[in-house]
């Protein structure tokens, strides 16, 4: 060890420590993992309150003012609750919405991928062999076990891009060598970390389209149906 | 009132590295942050008087959950404890004489353990002292100490770390 190389112990593990942040898209997701909790705690809150007979003012006068009429506190509860409960179904319905989007954006890019129907760029039956041909991906392709089951023959694979970033497309066939699949394998974006955990599958201009996770990597498969 | 932000960015920060200390791993550690992050969410906080710690103790359950405990934690023997503690006060203050380059830290931490990872990280980052690592892990200092001795000793004999002469004429 050269002199001028070494360092205290401790202050080469704090250098070390603070040389390795969150990166900003991380940071981002895990604060706003907070917010979107902290929005669906008010939503509870609100119509916790709002459901508390004690707290129903409205309902209260309403009762004394216009006893025996058609608007009674019960009624006005059961008015509140439903409608509570609808503001909350929307919240919860454009929050499940926004994620399901972004799940269709990458399934429609994966459709166009697939009816591009491109030459792969390496013939092989190996998924090892195209690997190290496909050397800029960020990650190693893998053997995906929603596949295993399936009887299909690895034709090859080349380069796409899915969600902006550097991705593999690769191309297999059933066993008549009729039918042709188009596998993807992506880095799994950050923001598809709490969904997806189980396949998901839709039909996006005539193509089956099903992404699932694994491995840390976001799969697609798409086939004509 | 639920809170907007418990945990803010340069909190979210120190997280990510001790659950680097952890895993070795920055996508591992991501991963375990933000688990960890999703299950304390949901908790019922209004027993929980410190945010942090409580983190920080469910990643360091979750991490150990997902390791073999015995590989996470390796086991001292008592004639190792016997050993080692007549020489704890000699070895006490030692750590600070260590020195390494830059460049061997990232080696030095692939070679240890998720614990002697994490006792490192609390010692040298968050500068705990020992007495304050011991309580925290509800664990002897005397233990501790021994551990740290090992560590020490296991590093210098594969030649990591290097140690000011005067210590070493001592």
């Amino acid at each position: 060890m050269k002199p001028s190389d070494v360092k205290p112990l401790k202050e080469a593990l704090s250098e070390y420590y603070q040389q390795r942040p969150l990166s900003s898209p991380q940071l981002k997701a895990l604060l706003e993992l907070q917010e979107m909790h902290a929005s669906a705690q008010r939503a509870e809150a609100v119509a916790t309150a709002i459901d508390r007979p004690e707290n129903n003012r409205l309902g209260y006068h309403w009762q004394s003012g216009f006893k025996g009429m058609f608007f009674n506190s019960h009624r006005l509860s059961v008015l509140f609750s439903a409608v509570t409960a609808a503001l909350v179904s929307i919240v919860i319905l454009t929050l499940y919405l926004s994620n399901e989007l972004t799940a269709l954006d990458i399934m429609e890019e994966i459709a166009y991928n697939h009816n591009q129907n491109m030459a792969v760029e390496i013939r092989s039956s190996s998924i090892d062999d195209i690997d190290t041909f496909l050397s800029s991906l960020s990650f190693t392709l893998i053997k995906s076990n929603h596949l295993a089951g399936k009887s299909l023959t690895l034709l090859g694979g080349r380069y796409c891009a899915i969600d902006g970033k550097l991705a593999a497309q690769l191309k297999f066939e059933d066993g008549t060598g009729n039918k042709t699949y188009t596998v993807y394998q992506v880095a799994r974006p950050t923001h598809f970390d709490s969904i997806e955990q189980q396949p998901i599958t839709n039909y996006v201009n005539g193509v089956k389209v099903i992404l699932w996770q694994e491995n840390g990597l976001l799969l697609g498969i798409a086939s004509n149906e | 009132m639920p809170q907007e932000i418990l945990f803010n960015e340069k909190c979210l920060q120190q997280l990510f590295h001790y659950a680097l200390s952890l895993t070795s791993n920055e996508a591992q550690a991501y991963d375990l942050l933000h688990c960890s992050l999703e299950k304390y969410l949901h908790l019922d906080k209004s027993r929980i008087e410190h945010s942090e710690p409580y983190l920080k103790r469910i990643m360091r359950n979750s991490y150990i959950d997902n390791q073999r405990r015995k590989r996470f934690e390796e086991p001292i023997s008592d004639q190792d404890l016997e050993k080692h503690e007549n020489t704890i006060s000699l070895i006490q203050p030692s750590l600070e004489d260590l020195f390494i380059s830059q460049q061997q830290v990232s080696m030095l931490l692939q070679s240890l353990n998720g614990e002697e990872s994490e006792l490192l990280y609390l010692w040298a980052v968050e500068e705990y002292t020992f007495d304050e690592i011991a309580k925290m892990k509800e664990v002897a200092k005397g233990t501790l100490l021994s551990k740290m001795h090992r560590l020490k000793k296991r590093l210098q004999a594969e030649k990591m770390l290097a140690q000011t002469t005067s210590r070493e004429s001592r």
